[in-house]
This record gives structure tokens, C-alpha cells and sequence, in this order.
């Protein structure tokens, strides 16, 4: 468990550069969207809240609703919108991940202050996650498209690479899960809470 | 040597995110980034219509209410149809037909949002049906998001955008207000509100036409 702990954070340390780049690269597009939108368009009127949809939706049962919100994360937004478009051409995961920073930059603009500081943990949190799938999912696409790129210098094979990228992905993806579920459970306290 | 850059790149990792958080959160609570607007409400006069509980199927008529500003005009006109007395559909219970016809026009700016809400105002003893068959309901420059019906403890309601900046558009529905008490003693009251967001070329307005409908103990 601490080899596989220590093999985690050692995958991170390892793209540290990377993951970095876009990190910075998620948050100030998303300030920028938000600013110019504020500015391009009329604030709209204030919404009804959603949290009646949540609380529909599960029926009021938290644990439902963090496992739901969990799972729903973890897979549709994370791994079939982030990660797995990368697989098939690197660039795709990052262009999807600077997506997602723009809709959630205009989302943020048009939110009551309220809101938008309720759900401010949550976009912190959501969006590390969606970071460190982009990584994966640049990692997986250059792991048989540009093999170079990635593991430069050992001489890998493409079939080789994209292993070691299959296993490097999974590393980060327990990552990914760690995050997402904190991330449900502070979005399942909010919802409850409100 | 390792340690430090990895300290580097997760030091920059870091401010990435603290920086443009700081600078969004002190946007938003300064105003740059402004709030959305409350709507100004006006709420028009309710429009009433009772009528007693009858023994055998019924057809009624229509009850309409209306308000207008200087560039918005918004009507509510609900037909109160057939009281259809033990329907064996609603385990026996009676049920009133309702047909809800829905419209706002705009001279300027445009609409945003269309709101019906069915609430019950005296008791618990009844729950309204929407019908979402697409053969019963109709719209023009509207999208449906969301109905929610036939609950004894939430209030019915259809929520609808619209389509496009339109100034000009409707929603035509039914629903069914079933009545569960078996015994004929108490009096019912649902008031159907119709809600109108719109933007009239300066600022967002909302316009509230209640009718309510009485069925009154025979």
C-alpha cells in the first residue's frame, strides 16, 4: 500500500512540469472567461436554485447522492470527456480540459455571490481532478503516438510505451478518485446544508 | 536537486491555482464581476372562479387574467373543463379537467422564461397531473425544461426557456386535478400562477397572473 502510495505520487512528480502548465493554464482561463463574459454580456436575472434538482434527483439520500455525484464524475467527466479523447490524439485532452475551464468561467460570472463561494471548493477541487485526467490522457495519446516524447531516451517500443502509459494513467487516476470523492462529499454538504 | 525542481513545479502548481482564485473571488465580492439582477415583480390581482362539486360529470368554462406594461403583455386563460365524477383511471376518485392556455408578447426587448405553477392553497387532499403527452400540450418559441406533477407534498408546476431572444410566445397544456378525499365536506382552492421573466431593454421584469379555482362542498 505505501509502495503503491509512493508509486502515485512519484507518476505525479514525474509530469511535475506538466501538470503544472496546465494547472495554471485551467484557473486563469477560467478567471478570464469569467471576466470578459461579465463584461461582453447583461448579468441575467437570478436563477431558482438547483438544488432542488440534486435533492430530486437522490431523494434527499446523501450517501446515494455522494456515491452518484462520485461515480458520475469520475466517469463521464473525467475519464469519457478528459481522458479517453486524449488516448486517441494527445492534444484533445487538454483542448477538452481548457473547455470545460470556459463553460465553468461563464457559469461562474452569472452565479449569485453566494453560490459562486458555496460552489468554490467544489470548482477547486473538480478542476485538480480534471487536470490530473488531462495528464493521463496526454500521457496515454503520446505513449503510442510519440513514445519519444514521454519516455525519451529508454528506447521503447510503442506497444511498450503505451503499457507504461496504461499504468502511469491508472496512478493518476487513483489520484483523480481521491480528489472527486472529496469533491462529492463537500458538493453533497452543500447541497444538504443549503 | 530533483526535490527542489519538483518543489518548483509544484510551488508554480500551486499559485496557478491561488492567484486566479484570489483575483475571481475578490472580482465577485467587489462587484466587477457583478450579481445577477432580482427581477422587479409585479403581481396582478387574482382572478377567482368557485364551483360547487356536482354529482355528475360537468363541463365548465374559461376564467382568464391579464397584465401589461408599456412594452410587455401577458395572459392566463384556463379553461375550468369536465368534472368527471369516480373515474375508475384515478382509483374511483374524482378529477377536474384543466386547460391551461399561456401568453406574452413583447413590443421590445425580449422574453426569458415561462413559469405555471398549480398550488394548492387549502389542503392536502388533492394532486394536480400534468399531462406531458406532446398530443395535449403545445408550444411557440418555448422549450419545456421541466414538469413536476402528482405528488401529494410538492407543488405541480411546468417550467419552460425560451427559444432564441423570442417577444413573442405561448404554452398551451392540461393537467388533472385529482381529488383524493372521499367525502364531499371540504372545500378546494388551487390557485395556477403563471410567471413571465422578461427583459424589457434596460432590465430584467417578472410578471405573476394568479387565477384561482374553487370546488366548493355541494
Amino acid at each position: 500500500m505505501k509502495d503503491f502510495c509512493r508509486s502515485c505520487s512519484a507518476v505525479l512528480s514525474r509530469r511535475g512540469r506538466f501538470f503544472a502548465v496546465l494547472n495554471v493554464l485551467f484557473f486563469v482561463v477560467l478567471l478570464a472567461i469569467a471576466l470578459v463574459s461579465s463584461s461582453l454580456f447583461a448579468p441575467p436575472p437570478a436563477e431558482g436554485e438547483l438544488v432542488d434538482v440534486f435533492l430530486g434527483l437522490f431523494d434527499g439520500d446523501w450517501l446515494f447522492m455522494v456515491l452518484g455525484i462520485f461515480v458520475f464524475n469520475l466517469v463521464l467527466s473525467a475519464f469519457a470527456v478528459v481522458t479517453l479523447p486524449g488516448l486517441v490524439f494527445f492534444l484533445l485532452s487538454p483542448v477538452l480540459l481548457l473547455y470545460r475551464a470556459v463553460v465553468w468561467g461563464c457559469l461562474l460570472a452569472f452565479s449569485s455571490s453566494g453560490r459562486f463561494l458555496a460552489a468554490l471548493p467544489i470548482v477547486v477541487l473538480e478542476g485538480e481532478a480534471y487536470v490530473l485526467a488531462a495528464v493521463a490522457g496526454t500521457v496515454l495519446g503520446l505513449g503510442w503516438l510519440k513514445p519519444d516524447w514521454v519516455y525519451g531516451g529508454e528506447g521503447l517500443s510503442r506497444r511498450e510505451a503505451l503499457r507504461r502509459a496504461f499504468k502511469e494513467a491508472l496512478r493518476l487516476y487513483v489520484l483523480v478518485a481521491l480528489i472527486l470523492f472529496v469533491a462529492a462529499a463537500i458538493e453533497t454538504a452543500a447541497v444538504l446544508w443549503h | 536537486m530533483e526535490w527542489s525542481r519538483n518543489q518548483k513545479w509544484f510551488s508554480i502548481a500551486l499559485l496557478g491555482v491561488i492567484l486566479p482564485v484570489s483575483l475571481l473571488v475578490t472580482f465577485k465580492l467587489t462587484g466587477i464581476i457583478p450579481e445577477p439582477l432580482q427581477p422587479k415583480t409585479f403581481r396582478a390581482d387574482v382572478v377567482s372562479s368557485n364551483i360547487t362539486r356536482p354529482s355528475k360529470s360537468t363541463t365548465y368554462g374559461w376564467v382568464t387574467n391579464h397584465y401589461s406594461d408599456a412594452v410587455a403583455s401577458v395572459e392566463l386563460k384556463v379553461a375550468i373543463g369536465t368534472y368527471h365524477v369516480g373515474d375508475p383511471r384515478y382509483a374511483y376518485s374524482d378529477y377536474l379537467n384543466l386547460k391551461i392556455v399561456a401568453m406574452a408578447n413583447m413590443s421590445q426587448g425580449f422574453i426569458q422564461s415561462v413559469t405555471v405553477q398549480f398550488l394548492r392553497t387549502s389542503n392536502k387532499n388533492s394532486v394536480v397531473n400534468v399531462n406531458e403527452d406532446p398530443d395535449y400540450s403545445s408550444t411557440e418559441c418555448l422549450k419545456i425544461e421541466k414538469i413536476y406533477d402528482y405528488s401529494t407534498e410538492s407543488e405541480a408546476y411546468i417550467m419552460a426557456t425560451t427559444v432564441g431572444e423570442p417577444e413573442n410566445c405561448s404554452l398551451t397544456s392540461h393537467a388533472y386535478w385529482i381529488f383524493l378525499n372521499e367525502e364531499e365536506d371540504i372545500d378546494h382552492f388551487l390557485i395556477i400562477n403563471f410567471e413571465t421573466t422578461y427583459y424589457n431593454g434596460t432590465a430584467y421584469r417578472k410578471a405573476i397572473l394568479p387565477i384561482q379555482i374553487g370546488v366548493l362542498k355541494p
